[in-house]
Parts: C-alpha cells; sequence; structure tokens
C-alpha cells in the first residue's frame, strides 16, 4: 500500500476512534460528576439510591445526545453563547500554545547549542522559574504588575485587542517552560550522536545541520507532551478566564469558585459540569490528533 | 581518547579505569556548577524537613495577625496569627511525601504502559493509546478526588490517587523514546542473543528513557503540588484549627490575597521555587553524567565556579 493511502487509513480509523473516546468521555464525566464528593451522590442519594441511579443514566442519555447533536439547551443556555465560549477558550488555548512553542523553541535551541553560555542557563532557568509560578498566582501577579503598578494594559474584560495580552501572556508564561526545557533537551541529546557529525562531515553549514537533520528527531518528545499539556493549559485558561473575566467555557457555564483551575462542578448543576469535562475533554482530542498527525509527517520511524 | 581510558583487559587497570568512569561522571556532573548549587539546596531542604517534624506547633500570636515580616519571624505572620516560617517547615515533610510518593508511581505506571505499547505494538499499542488520551483529556484531580473519598482520604491515598491519574504524559513520553530505538541496531543485537522481554526493558530500554524522564520528573512534581490542593481539604479534621500546614496551601493562601498583602506569599512559594530549580540543575547535571556521548565535557575547561571549588584540576 502506498504511502499515501496508509496515512488517509489512518485519519480515517483516528476519526472513529476519536468519536468512540468522545462517547466514553461524556460517560465517565458523567460518573465523576455523579459520585465527586460534594456531588449527587454524596449529598442526596443515601435515601434514594435507586432513585438517584437512574437519574444518572438519563441525564447521561441527554449529555450524550445534547453533546453529540451540539444541542446544550440543557444546560439553560442558548447554544450560540456556548459555541461562542467554546470559541473563545479555543482561541487562548491554542494560540498561547503556539506562541509558547514559536518563543520555548528557539530558546530550547540557544540553549542546546551554547550549554556553557551563562545567557543560556539563565534563559532555561527563568522559563522553568516561570512556568512553575500555580497558574493562580500567575494573574493575580500580572494584574498587579501590568494594570495596577503601571497602569497600561486592562485588568479585565474581553472585545478589544489590548484585552487578550494579559491572559495570553498568563498562558504563554505558563507552557514557557515545558517547551524551552524539553527542547533543550531533547536537542542536546541529538546534536551527540552519529548521524550529526556525518551530516557536518559531508559540508553543511551549521544552520542547515539543526534545521534539517536535528530539529526533527529533538522535537518528538515535545510533541508527545503535547497532548497533555493541552488538557492542563485548558484547565489553567478556565482559571484564568475567571480571573481576567472573559466570556470563555467556565465563565459562561458558570464555574463561580476555582481552586487551581480545577473546576467546581460540586457547586454546580450535573449537565453543567459534564458540559465543561466535555468540551475541555474534545479541545484535547481533536489537538492530540493534530499532533499525533504531525508526529507521524515528522518521524518517518511512527509509520 | 576516552574509548581508551574507560576500555581495558587487564584487572588491575579495569579497577583504575573504574575510578577514571567514576571521577569523569563527577565531574561531567558538577562542570557546570549549578547542579551543585542544587544538590546543596536540596540537603538544606532535607535538613529543614527533618527540623519541621521536630516543631510541636507553629508559633501563634493573636496580636500579630498579618503582621509584616521582622527579623524574628522572617515570613510574618498569617490572618489567624499563625508564623509562616513555622507552618512552612512543618508542611515541608507531608507536602514532599506527597509530590514523591505521587511522582514515583506514576513514572512507575507511565514507564510500564508506555513501554509495552512501544514495544508489544498492534492493537495493544492502539487501544492503550487510546486509553492515555481518554486519561489526560479528563481533568485529573477530579477523579482522583472520587477515588480518594473512595477508600479514604489520609496522605498516602492522596499521593496513590494522584500518581494513578497523572500517569498519561509519561506514558507517551516514554512510548515515543522507545518506538525511537525500536527498530535500530541496538534491538537487533539484543534480540540476536535471545533477551527476554524483561531483560529488554531492563537493560536496554530503560537507560535510554532516563535522560527525558529527569526532565518530565521535575516538572511532575510540580504539578502534583498544585494538584493535591484540592484533595487535601478531603481529609477529616484537616486545617480544623486554621492553621494551614502544607506548602501547596499555603501557597495558596499567600495568593488569595496577594494584592492586599503579598508578603505572606514570597516565603513557601520562594522555597518551592528554589526546590524546583535545585531539581531541574541536578536533573541537568545527571543527564550529563549519565551520558556516556558526550565526550566533549571531558575535553573542556571546567568552569569558573567548579575551578574555584575544586581548584588544581584542569
Amino acid at each position: 500500500m502506498s504511502t499515501s493511502a496508509r496515512t488517509w487509513l489512518y485519519i480515517g480509523r483516528r476519526i472513529v476512534s476519536m468519536f468512540v473516546t468522545l462517547c466514553l468521555l461524556i460517560v465517565i464525566a458523567n460518573l465523576v460528576v455523579f459520585f465527586v464528593p460534594g456531588g449527587m451522590y454524596s449529598t442526596l442519594a443515601s435515601n434514594h439510591i435507586p432513585f438517584y441511579f437512574s437519574s444518572l443514566w438519563s441525564t447521561l442519555w441527554n449529555s450524550l445526545q445534547g453533546v453529540l447533536t451540539l444541542n446544550l439547551q440543557s444546560s439553560g443556555l442558548p447554544t450560540f453563547m456556548v459555541v461562542h465560549a467554546i470559541l473563545t477558550t479555543f482561541l487562548l488555548t491554542f494560540c498561547s500554545l503556539i506562541l509558547a512553542m514559536l518563543i520555548g523553541i528557539p530558546a530550547g535551541i540557544f540553549a542546546a547549542l551554547y550549554p556553557r553560555n551563562w545567557f543560556s542557563r539563565i534563559i532555561t532557568s527563568f522559563s522553568v522559574l516561570v512556568s512553575q509560578v500555580p497558574p493562580f498566582d500567575m494573574a493575580a501577579f500580572l494584574i498587579v504588575i501590568f494594570a495596577i503598578w503601571i497602569p497600561i494594559l486592562p485588568a479585565g474584560g474581553w472585545g478589544k485587542p489590548a484585552d487578550v495580552v494579559l491572559p495570553m501572556a498568563a498562558l504563554v508564561l505558563l507552557n514557557l517552560g515545558y517547551t524551552t526545557k524539553y527542547m533543550q533537551a531533547g536537542l542536546s541529546d541529538v546534536i551527540q550522536r552519529g548521524f550529526i557529525t556525518s551530516a557536518r562531515a559531508r559540508g553543511l553549514s551549521s544552520f542547515e545541520v539543526i534545521v534539517k537533520h536535528a530539529l526533527r528527531p529533538s522535537l518528538l518528545n515535545l510533541l508527545a507532551l503535547f497532548g497533555p499539556q493541552v488538557g492542563l493549559t485548558a484547565i489553567y485558561c478556565v482559571s484564568n478566564e475567571l480571573a481576567f473575566s472573559i466570556p470563555g467555557v467556565g465563565y459562561v457555564l458558570g464555574m463561580k469558585s476555582m481552586a487551581l483551575g480545577i473546576p467546581d462542578v460540586m457547586k454546580s448543576t450535573q449537565q453543567i459540569g459534564v458540559t465543561y469535562i466535555a468540551t475541555i475533554g474534545f479541545f484535547v482530542i481533536i489537538l492530540n490528533f493534530i499532533v499525533d498527525l504531525a508526529q507521524r509527517l515528522l518521524d518517518p520511524r511512527f509509520r | 581518547m576516552l574509548a581508551n581510558l574507560t576500555n581495558s583487559i587487564y584487572p588491575a587497570e579495569q579497577i583504575q579505569m573504574r575510578y577514571t568512569r567514576r571521577r569523569m561522571a563527577w565531574r561531567r556532573f558538577s562542570h557546570s556548577g549549578l547542579p551543585l548549587i542544587g544538590l546543596t539546596w536540596l540537603s538544606i531542604i532535607f535538613v529543614l524537613t527533618i527540623i519541621g517534624q521536630i516543631i510541636p506547633a507553629p508559633t501563634f500570636n493573636l496580636y500579630m495577625v498579618n503582621h509584616q515580616p521582622t527579623l524574628s519571624h522572617p515570613f510574618g505572620f498569617d490572618q489567624n496569627g499563625m508564623d509562616i516560617l513555622d507552618d512552612t517547615l512543618i508542611g515541608l515533610a507531608p507536602t514532599f511525601n506527597i509530590c514523591l510518593l505521587g511522582t514515583a508511581v506514576s513514572i512507575g505506571l507511565g514507564v510500564a504502559i508506555g513501554t509495552t505499547a512501544a514495544l508489544v505494538g498492534g492493537w495493544v499499542d492502539s487501544i492503550l493509546m487510546r486509553f492515555t488520551e481518554l486519561m489526560y483529556s479528563l481533568p485529573g484531580a477530579l477523579i482522583a478526588a472520587v477515588l480518594v473519598a473512595d477508600v479514604g482520604a489520609n496522605p498516602v491515598t492522596i499521593a496513590l490517587s494522584l500518581g494513578v491519574v497523572f500517569w498519561a504524559g509519561g506514558a507517551r513520553l516514554v512510548r515515543g523514546v522507545v518506538i525511537g530505538i525500536r527498530s535500530g541496531p541496538m534491538m537487533e543485537s539484543a534480540l540476536t542473543t535471545g533477551a527476554s522481554y524483561w531483560r529488554i526493558v531492563m537493560q536496554y530500554v530503560i537507560p535510554h528513557i532516563v535522560a527525558s524522564l529527569l526532565v518530565f520528573f521535575t516538572f511532575q512534581i510540580a504539578t502534583l503540588l498544585f494538584q493535591q490542593t484540592v484533595l487535601l481539604p478531603l481529609i477529616p479534621n484537616f486545617n480544623v484549627f486554621g492553621n494551614l500546614q502544607s506548602l501547596s496551601l499555603l501557597i495558596l493562601a499567600g495568593a488569595s490575597n496577594v494584592s492586599a498583602d503579598h508578603a505572606q506569599l514570597w516565603g513557601p512559594l520562594g522555597i518551592f521555587m528554589m526546590t524546583i530549580l535545585s531539581i531541574m540543575w541536578v536533573g541537568d547535571g545527571l543527564r550529563a553524567a549519565l551520558n556516556p556521548q558526550d565526550v566533549r565535557a571531558n575535553v573542556r575547561h571546567r568552569s569558573l565556579f567548579a575551578r574555584l571549588l575544586r581548584p588544581g584540576v584542569n
């Protein structure tokens, strides 16, 4: 079979399995929201277990239908609002990941090529340090610095171009350490391999050696962790939306209180919690599909 | 040159070579100086953790509520009049125990699942990878909360459930690395010598994934520190007297009133971030020390810091 036919077969198989994963995700989301401490099971079900289990099945069926037909009426919100919120969160998550890569990958390349330069050590340490600031601190820091001490940017809101800067910066800084560190670790391993030496021996310039030969294999670790990172970023994005009052998923679905970017589904209704979890999961699945395709294209060994 | 230095057929020379190899590994480790700073800080933290276990109770003074840091109380007081330095010291042990145990569990699961998926391949691979995908598309802390509520909350169950939930990144990382080496000449030689599956994993695969896992370890510790904040309040009688004896809860509490009084945040946050940086530096040093391919480190001059620390060589 030719390579392109196999790739198309792979894409088809992945789309089918994405559908199955989404259905499983909704089922698990229902179970989690039902059984989470403070949820329906622990607060109400102690007396009427059969009744609440039947309600679990009906909610499960409703949410499967609702999410798959994009009919989110049961969450009590107009569909266009939910779709707009999903698009906002998607934009923030995706663009921040891309930006973090655009900044982090060159920084990582520099740090790997000049490991004994003090500047590269400072870059790596600083980016890891910044990304280890807990997500609930980052928004507060940025607001205090850039909206109160130096009042140049709005502390919240959505609609003007300037509103995007602070939430995006918070998400980019959270992902910066991961991109820089994995790029640096991957590239500094790859440039010691034999095929780099042979590429240099054939007289390629340093730029060609790095871009054509070393970059591809060193991106693999970064891409492998991209999927889990999307999940974390989407969850942190929701806590950022609350801090900056952006009408994204968490804000519109009414997640009033957040600790650490983990949705307080205990205080909202079952349907809203399930919609939230399914939405975030859906992001992750789609982005992960794109990344797996990229991984196949980058490394022939994955085929 | 390194090959001549580390290989010999004579026993007496072999002993000498082993000594040289160890010294070279140490030199690769300490070359940049930063791993030494990291080791120093980690040992300081170890001592502080033991001191924190000896402290009977945090200093409590109702007249010092929200007091600014002073010389005798360098981290200040929180809104209940507790000394934050004492709280931090007492909270070091449970926090890092949960982080380390949870990270160990998640790395173990990740290595097991990732290696199996990559080495077995086929439908086992695709099923395991779809399962991994499902795991990280769900908010992990919620599942961990369900698990913890089911088996009863204490630090050990919190660590285990966090480890059981957050293995997906490790599994994908390990799978990627193992797929890279599974079709190389090394694996071919392993198969021709008739190595068993277990031997292939332990002798051929694990040494190759250690370098990536060291980076993963750093980030995983920080992630588990954030995520355990949600689970700690599930412990019965936790935080009854208002003292937050956990590093992660102290950081959260400091952040919640950062706009009013940010002095309460810097102490716990600084200790945590310095620890994470030290783990990263030590991991970098270990990667350099374990990496036998890094020949260049032996011919370069040592850094200024390392030369000041141990003069005489190079």
